[in-house]
């Protein structure tokens, strides 16, 4: 009976840990075309929605899936970044690094957006925009308690990956 | 001489210049910025540079003819008028295919040190407006955006308030799609106090600047942005006129000790190159190239590293296997 209880409280801590909703867009703006967003968001539950843009060859395969990578890890990931942090501000932490003279300069051409925003039961508790994801991935290991940041977006794009892994072999079958 | 070459000699050489800008440069590192490949010491000479084909690349081997059409393309600078090839007259099957080999090229002379002749989407500026020249935003700290009275973005009369030019065009003359030597600082400059009267900001090579100057179909390939069915496999005049600028030294003076030439030469599927393309499906934007850069001299930087990844899957992408036919030779006018 005990070993019961425990185990159900051992379940419940778990399920009320997955509190946060993620939201995250990424906009391919070397392709010119009016829908150039990969938009992935992902519910508490692992319920995850995901819509590809219209040129890309999985656009028909957007839809709804379970979560195919650790929710448990995504969400203690979240956590960590809504941790307060001495240095509130990733774009000043970022100069910060850069202004370093001995580092060598880092050059990407990536010109893409990316949007994440994490919901708290309903409510927006964090939100950041950013074009510099390659500059964040190059100064990872400078980046301190930043990089919970990256790692979040590393989590979601290895989702991706697998999302459009499986939509490809379903795409394959039709 | 043959007779041909002759004439374009000639021809060229009456024609004036316009040149792009350079990756890194801006307000963090300077804004006469010049960026030259690996292997540039600040002395003159020839630098090899070798590029090769991840091999753990995906469809590595439909990969071989465009790399070799991208190492000729940058190897001949033999820049054209009409290289945007629309439609119907390119070999790309399907509408909604993206031609591999256009992109590509584009992320290697990123490789090479040249950077987006427009502001690009990287600067924060989104939609039409990253069509207007490259620039810093200012003492402002706000990009200035008017298009002037022809209401075309990117122009010579649009109007910029403070944001400072990082565009290299020709004295008196800034228009993009022409070209004539020499390259270098006598005859180009980022001073707008150098625009021809009534020009206002100095015109990048987008293709709708370039249809309003009678200069149809053609638009450097080194303008941010891809649309589908577009075989852009050719250089335009901006982008061999900056890597030739360039190629003018650290005394940026062509036909001093410190000019260099340089020759890409396609070194296979292999690991460990000059520059390294990886067709990556772990990757999840579009084509991105990724260097590091070191200071040679004052204004001028080399890069060190430079490596290319694009993502297979991020649209329909058509691999080109015909081999193109540029018929001039390197470095024959330079």
């Amino acid at each position: 009976m005990r070993f019961i209880f425990l185990s159900l409280l051992i379940w419940s801590l778990g399920a009320s840990a997955q509190t946060y909703e993620v939201e995250y867009s990424h906009t391919l703006n070397k392709v010119m075309a009016d829908d150039n967003t990969i938009q992935i968001h992902i519910m508490p539950d692992g319920q995850i929605n995901y819509q590809w843009p219209s040129f890309s060859p999985l656009a028909q395969k957007s839809g709804q899936s379970k979560m195919l990578t650790s929710m448990s890890t995504l969400q203690s990931t979240v956590k960590q970044i809504l941790k307060p942090k001495n240095n509130q501000n990733i774009n000043r932490k970022l100069d910060v690094i850069k202004s370093d003279s001995n580092l060598p300069l880092f050059y990407s051409s990536e010109v893409d957006h990316y949007r994440l925003l994490i919901r708290e039961k309903g409510q927006v508790v964090w939100e950041h925009a950013f074009d510099n994801w390659q500059e964040l991935q190059h100064h990872y290991d400078r980046l301190g308690e930043w990089q919970p940041l990256v790692d979040l977006i590393r989590q979601i794009q290895q989702e991706q990956i697998k999302l459009s892994n499986q939509a490809k072999l379903e795409v394959g079958h039709e | 001489m043959n007779k041909c070459i002759s004439v374009s000699l000639l021809l060229m050489a009456s024609l004036p210049v316009t040149a792009g800008g350079y990756i890194f440069a801006g307000e963090s590192n300077g804004v006469d910025i010049v960026t030259h490949p690996k292997g540039y010491l600040g002395i003159g000479g020839r630098i090899n540079l070798s590029v090769c084909i991840d091999p753990t690349s995906s469809n590595s081997a439909s990969l071989v003819t465009s790399v070799e059409n991208i190492v000729e393309a940058w190897n001949q600078l033999n820049p054209v008028e009409a290289n945007l090839k629309l439609f119907g007259d390119n070999n790309i099957p399907s509408n909604s295919q993206y031609d591999w080999e256009s992109v590509t090229l584009h992320e290697v002379g990123h490789c090479i040190g040249l950077s987006h002749p427009n502001l690009g989407s990287q600067t924060g500026v989104s939609g039409s407006n990253t069509n207007y020249t490259y620039s810093t935003d200012g003492a402002d700290n706000t990009f200035d955006f008017d298009d002037g009275a022809d209401d075309i973005i990117g122009s010579s009369d649009d109007l910029r308030d403070d944001d400072v030019n990082l565009f290299y065009f020709n004295n008196q003359v800034n228009n993009p799609f022409v070209l004539s030597p020499p390259y270098d600082s006598t005859n180009y400059s980022r001073a707008v106090a150098n625009l021809p009267g009534g020009d206002n900001f100095p015109a990048n090579p987008d293709r709708s600047v370039g249809a309003a100057l009678g200069v149809a179909d053609t638009e450097g390939v080194m303008q941010q942005g891809t649309f589908n069915d577009e075989d852009q496999r050719r250089l335009a005049a901006d982008d061999v006129v900056t890597i030739k600028y360039a190629m003018s030294g650290v005394d940026e003076m062509q036909g001093t000790a410190d000019d260099y030439t340089y020759r890409l030469e396609y070194g296979g599927i292999t690991a460990g190159c000059d520059i390294n393309i990886k067709h990556d499906p772990t990757y999840t934007g579009f084509a991105v190239c990724g260097t590091t850069g070191f200071f040679v001299s004052g204004n001028h930087l080399r890069i060190e590293e430079a490596n290319i990844r694009v993502n297979p899957n991020a649209v329909s992408w058509f691999y080109n296997d015909v081999k193109n036919d540029l018929i001039f030779k390197n470095d024959f006018y330079y």
